[in-house]
């Protein structure tokens, strides 16, 4: 799965942090900033506004939904037989070797989850705060010919959100804990873009 | 694989046919055309819309002529998923589904070409466009699809997939 | 008036400070006799503790939103890069000079089983000072051996000599840390020796592990270096003030060694290398007297 944009929006909206991978965006339309800022605004509002499309027969039914979302292990972890020898964890205040190793909860509970088109995957992860973390992925997953369950986009769901809740760890860490950076400010962080450009790199 | 509801959208913007299941079990219960469903309706043409605004923003050029411009697939929210079809003529077909199907490009695609095409767009009495003055344009209209072979044909077809 | 000349015992509470008699207008009205009524005052518990290392571990993500805090308070009141390292510096200064007391008390306990156990801890908390209630007991069972014998008395002379041989249990816990000291730790009088100190017991004292490398520099001969691969505290500090914030580290060793009375200057330097990025090395530059004693000392 290779991500190729990284968003990050505040809680009011507005667009903290934008970044692209890979040599993938090339091929993509030049977009200017103001552009990644329009699009993160309209995105924050479309997750509140698809909070109230709810069809009547799951009103009526009160189905539990379940929310949990199971780990998916190694998600952007790098690969085993890497020459790391050093005994500290680099993962900044986390113990152990992976950022969390049980399911967890989705916040989530009605917006906008993920959008899927002819060419590229959106995932949306919100955080309790408000926080939303959006990457754009370009892997397509096929098309399904047979009228049987597939759980391909649901996988995709589930690895995607991982990801971002690892992308949101690394933040707590490295963006919460720096003396220089005021809240719903933009991130200009140097350690923060290095250990997302890491991850980014091992999910591919 | 449940199916919750069935949306119209054509190229003026407005909802010309909506059907909402209830109960599951019964392919005939729910409503159509309901005066409730219309906020509804407004909201997912919204959504639909500024998705596919954003869609056509960040998506590369289609390479040459005949490679298609990237449409959107499927919108997966907290609770369901709404599955979108659109054809050359502006018209939109959505529907909302739960989370176990990931794709239903194939039965909108029948339902656009057999039933839609068959009943509205083939009929001489039906009108091919569902506004007839300037005032319903923009998200006013008021016209509805009520042709029963339709409806009958719709639900007949989508009968076996609401379990 | 007569109350100025007391000197009160160091406690966190107040009210011993406030007299017991006259109008206290947050109170009200107040008798004599609330000197019993009133909430025996114990002294904080800090001093009951045990001295002996019980290996406690702290979040490291509440450590660094403390330090982020102290950081954001100092470089608001700083007007220069040089003014805010100073402040840094005297904060990690006085931890320092206290760690140099605690270490050494430490490293001159025998790791035997008694003297690692919490006992010490538990016997302690509840009872208050033995010294004052000592002091009452020896006063009363004087008081009572001048009274000619009665039922009610033996009985409460009886009680005050099970409480005096508590207190004397008590005494004897006290002092029974110290009896386990068979041989206290010299001071190290040598330069290597405090270093080697700071490198194997500061370090894991403080990161759980020796620090990475202590060098002697080759140019001059009062600079040493202590090298660190990873700066705990610092990590998830960025680079534009990140080299400012290791001066608490260096306040730290700066504190140790002063008052170790070996005079010197601490200050970071970043090289990283191909195999740590954030490579920090802690140069300490030994004042000249210093040299010179050692020389004195400590040459053929």
């Amino acid at each position: 799965m290779a991500i190729e944009t990284l968003l990050i929006v505040n809680k009011s909206g507005g667009l903290i942090y934008h970044r692209n991978f890979g040599e993938a965006c090339e091929k993509r339309k030049k977009l200017t900033s103001n552009d990644y800022l329009i699009i993160a605004s309209t995105l924050h509002s479309i997750l509140a506004i698809s909070g109230q499309i709810t069809p009547r027969a799951l009103k009526l039914n009160q189905d539990d939904i379940d929310y949990t979302i199971p780990y998916v292990p190694g998600v952007g972890m790098p690969s085993s037989d890497s020459s790391n020898n050093s005994k500290m964890s680099k993962l900044g205040s986390f113990k152990g070797d992976d950022y969390f190793k049980e399911s967890f909860t989705s916040w989530n509970k009605s917006g906008l989850r993920q959008l899927s088109t002819d060419q590229f995957t959106m995932f949306v992860y919100q955080t309790l705060t408000g926080l939303k973390f959006i990457a754009i992925s370009s892997s397509v997953l096929p098309k399904n010919n047979e009228m049987e369950t597939s759980k391909n986009l649901n996988l995709a769901n589930q690895i995607g959100d991982n990801f971002l809740r690892k992308i949101y760890c690394i933040y707590s860490d490295y963006v919460m804990k720096d003396p220089l950076y005021s809240l719903e400010m933009p991130i200009k962080s140097e350690n923060f873009d290095k250990k997302v450009q890491e991850m980014v790199y091992n999910v591919q | 694989m449940t199916i919750y509801s069935f949306w119209i959208f054509d190229k003026h913007c407005n909802c010309i046919f909506d059907k909402e299941w209830t109960i599951p079990s019964q392919p005939r219960s729910g409503t159509t055309n309901s005066k409730q469903n219309e906020n509804v309706a407004k909201l997912l043409y919204g959504l639909i819309f500024s998705l596919r605004s954003i869609t056509d923003k960040i998506s590369s050029d289609p390479v040459d002529f005949l490679s298609q411009k990237n449409r959107i697939r499927s919108i997966t929210t907290g609770k369901c998923r709404v599955h979108l079809f659109e054809t050359a003529t502006g018209f939109w077909f959505a529907l909302m589904t739960d989370f176990k199907q990931d794709d239903y490009y194939d039965i909108l695609n029948h339902i656009y070409k057999n039933i839609f095409v068959r009943f509205i767009s083939l009929n001489y009495i039906s009108p091919s466009d569902f506004v007839e003055n300037e005032d319903e344009k923009g998200g006013q209209g008021i016209r509805k699809i009520n042709n029963k072979n339709f409806i009958n044909n719709l639900e007949l077809f989508l009968s076996p997939l609401i379990s | 008036m007569s109350t100025d000349n007391i000197i009160y015992p160091s406690t966190s509470d107040d009210s011993f400070k406030r007299p017991n008699h006259g109008y206290d207008y947050t109170k009200g009205a107040k008798s004599h006799t609330t000197i019993e009524s009133s909430s025996i005052n114990y002294p904080t518990k800090i001093y009951n503790d045990s001295l002996v290392a019980n290996r406690k571990e702290v979040s490291l993500s509440s450590m660094a939103f403390l330090f982020q805090q102290m950081i954001i308070h100092f470089h608001k009141d700083s007007k220069t890069v040089h003014e805010f390292e100073e402040k840094l510096l005297t904060n990690g200064f006085q931890i320092g000079s206290k760690l140099l007391e605690l270490l050494n008390f430490r490293s001159s306990i025998n790791p035997t089983n008694s003297s690692r156990t919490s006992t010490f801890l538990s016997s302690n908390t509840n009872l208050p000072t033995p010294k004052m209630q000592s002091q009452t007991s020896y006063d009363t069972t004087s008081g009572n051996s001048s009274i000619p014998s009665n039922n009610a008395v033996i009985s409460k002379t009886t009680t005050q000599n099970t409480i005096s041989n508590q207190e004397a249990a008590s005494t004897s816990h006290y002092s029974s840390i110290a009896n386990t000291i068979n041989k206290m730790k010299r001071r190290d009088l040598k330069i290597l020796d405090i270093l080697q100190f700071i490198h194997g017991t500061l370090w894991s004292y403080l990161f759980n592990h020796v620090s990475d490398d202590l060098v002697k520099s080759s140019e001059r001969n009062n600079e040493y270096m202590i090298i660190d691969n990873n700066p705990v505290l610092t990590q998830f500090i960025n680079n534009n003030i990140k080299n400012s914030c290791n001066y608490f580290m260096c306040g730290i060793i700066n504190g140790f060694l002063n008052n170790a009375a070996f005079i010197c200057k601490v200050t970071p330097h970043r090289m990283p290398t191909e195999n740590s990025d954030e490579r920090i090395v802690y140069l300490i530059k030994f004042d000249s007297q210093v040299l010179e004693r050692e020389n004195l000392r400590f040459s053929s």
